[in-house]
């Protein structure tokens, strides 16, 4: 059984006649162990599900319709309302800036043994001994010092690192990793990317990995999910979309990388820009934007197999050979 | 140790000011019609005693030099006595300033106990009726005057409902119950106002707080919202909170005159009233020399405290 199961998920924010509508039936699972890539560009709605999943949107400003189970449990009932406490759900989330995520004013001490005690009961005894643990598990030198610091004082990788450790403590099943290396430099980045892959390696935590740069997920994902303007419009194993591309979005994310024979010229881009939530696009979504639409391309999409494991939102995905590159 | 520190600098930071403020108090006064010699011996004293009475309370002297005299004795305890009385000022001072102090700690309290609940609420609850009504109230509550509330508050709670006494005869010293009692609608007129500064202020830093990043992540942690609002928002909320309520401290003494008067309490602020309608210089000097340096030490709680709530500040 799948360890996290959406269907159908919509999110609408605003109310009446201003309501947009940001999320259209995103469908999607993660097996357990699973690390899964949600790649798009900026308003392609990753972070709205990632957030929809942590029920992280502002009840007052948003509705969420559709189904989710995590781990057996019913995220939402009908009315898009919680179900289960959020202390209770085995899932966390690692946001992308580490610079304002972490509480200024209080320790790393503190709000990690805090996480432990809502999250796992523990008392204060038990909830030091295990901070210490995980600071020492993401990789953080002197576990000891670092609890009495406060979130200032440590570099972007640190409170990142920290974050890490936060996440951890909620002990989850599935971790939602949104851009978390966006913020800091190439280094470093490489350095949490291990770290995430071997923490999922080692607890067996499921990881969704919300990101724009394919070279990360190519390095650290088993699958991938790439959205476009709220819809999913492709899935598959990694390696194989990688290498031959079944939507022509895909292929122009992956036509977009720098790669050392295109040195010197320029590089690819998509023209246009994704549709603001709330236009309409008659026929499929990407027209627009596509190099290779037809009249065929004005009825709406449906995702079709294309494999046992793959997935596309084109028709016309069988009839041309997207431009992949080699991993 | 870095308190101690912060502490030391902030009372050598206190001095100037300290001495600012007396020195222009005391050109001021002298700049006020009238000559405490003729206030003294009367209309009809002969020159030679004015110039004899001149001459004891050193009025003679050039200004620069009765200012530091002044000021040289202020700091060692002795405010000088008064022409009035002959009596010495610390002790006048000092048996008028407990009820003062009372009044402008109640009034504190009240303020606190008003403004923050309400400004942590309205703060959760923005944009809603209920914020609407309670912005709307603090706005017209920072435009009440002290004096008519204070009015109010006799006419209704002492003079029809009698659940307080009336105006005036009020001493802490003979009757501290009864005083404490009779303190509480004077408390009520001085502190409301300052209570509904304390819940805008509150109220705009909780909803800066509130939408944070690291709130969000307090939530994805799955601390409940009673945590994440009355301990993290909070705390991080406590700089404009204590800035406000060191302002008010000043604000409270100001008042604290006025409201001393309506309801006839005889604490610093109505000596200060009588001090000036007698010329009696060197009492004014006190009370101001009092009020600047509980004002001081008030802002040197306040850096402390920054100090101690956000560890970024060094």
């Amino acid at each position: 059984m799948s360890l996290l199961t959406v269907e159908g998920l919509r999110v609408h924010f605003g109310h009446g006649d201003t309501q947009v509508q940001a999320l259209h039936d995103v469908d999607l699972t993660i097996e357990p162990g699973e690390i899964v890539g949600l790649v798009g560009e900026s308003g392609s709605g990753k972070t709205v599900t990632s957030l929809a999943l942590m029920g992280l949107l502002d009840p007052r400003s948003s509705r969420i319709e559709g189904r989710a189970v995590l781990d057996g449990k019913e995220l939402w009932d009908e009315k898009g309302e919680r179900k289960t406490p959020r202390h209770e759900i085995p899932m966390a989330m690692v946001f992308q800036e580490p610079m304002t995520a972490l509480d200024p004013v209080f320790t790393v001490g503190y709000q990690l043994m805090e996480t432990l005690k809502v999250r796992r009961g523990m008392d204060k005894r038990a909830a030091r001994a295990e901070a210490l643990s995980l600071l020492d598990a993401v990789g953080i030198s002197d576990p000891k010092a670092r609890m009495k610091a406060y979130p200032h004082e440590l570099s972007g990788g640190m409170r990142q690192r920290v974050m890490i450790a936060i996440a951890l403590a909620c002990d989850p099943k599935l971790l939602i990793a949104d851009e978390p290396t966006t913020a800091v430099d190439v280094t470093i980045q490489a350095q949490l990317l291990d770290l995430i892959k071997k923490l999922s390696r080692e607890r067996g935590m499921s990881v969704l990995f919300v990101t724009h740069d394919l070279g990360v997920v190519s390095e650290t994902c088993d699958r991938m999910i790439t959205m476009y303007a709220g819809r999913v419009v492709e899935r598959g194993p990694v390696k194989e979309v990688l290498a031959a591309p079944g939507h022509p979005y895909t292929a122009g994310l992956l036509a977009a990388l720098p790669s050392p024979e295109s040195r010197g010229g320029r590089l690819a881009t998509i023209p246009g820009r994704v549709p603001p939530p709330g236009d309409v696009v008659e026929g499929c979504i990407f027209r627009p934007r596509c190099p290779y639409a037809q009249d065929e391309c004005r009825t709406e999409q449906k995702l079709i197999a294309l494999t046992d494991t793959r997935e596309v939102r084109c028709i016309r995905s069988r009839e041309i050979d997207f431009e992949g590159v080699a991993s | 140790m870095r308190i101690l520190r912060v502490v030391g600098t902030c009372l050598v930071a206190a001095i100037p000011t300290l001495i600012l403020a007396t020195l222009i108090v005391f050109m001021l006064q002298r700049l006020i019609p009238g000559d405490p010699a003729v206030a003294i011996a009367g209309e009809y004293a002969t020159p030679e005693n004015l110039e004899r009475i001149r001459e004891e309370l050193g009025l003679n002297q050039p200004l620069i030099m009765q200012y530091l005299t002044w000021i040289g004795n202020a700091f060692t305890g002795d405010l000088g006595t008064s022409f009035q009385t002959g009596e010495s000022i610390t002790a006048l001072v000092m048996q008028r300033l407990p009820l003062t102090a009372l009044l402008t700690l109640m009034a504190l309290l009240v303020a606190i106990l008003v403004g923050l609940p309400t400004g942590v609420i309205a703060a959760q609850k923005v944009d809603t009726a209920f914020d609407r009504f309670l912005t709307t109230g603090a706005t017209f509550g920072i435009a009440i005057p002290n004096f008519w509330l204070g009015m109010m508050l006799i006419i209704v709670f002492a003079l029809n409902l009698g659940w307080f006494p009336g105006p005036g005869g009020v001493s802490l010293q003979d009757d501290p119950a009864g005083a404490l009692r009779a303190l509480v609608l004077p408390a009520l007129a001085l502190g409301l106002v300052g209570g509904a500064e304390i819940c805008r202020q509150v109220r705009s830093a909780m909803v800066e707080s509130l939408s944070t990043d690291y709130v969000r992540t307090h939530r994805a942690k799955g601390l409940s919202n009673r945590s994440i609002v009355w301990k993290h928002a909070l705390k991080n909320s406590s700089l404009p909170f204590a800035t406000i309520v060191g302002l008010q401290v000043s604000r409270l003494i100001g008042g604290a005159v006025v409201v001393e008067a309506v309801f006839g309490l005889s604490g610093i602020g109505s000596l200060a009233v009588e001090a000036t309608n007698q010329r009696d210089y060197g009492v004014i000097q006190a009370v101001v020399f009092v009020a600047a340096v509980i004002v001081l030490l008030t802002n040197l709680i306040v850096d402390v405290s920054y100090r101690l709530l956000d560890p970024r500040i060094r």
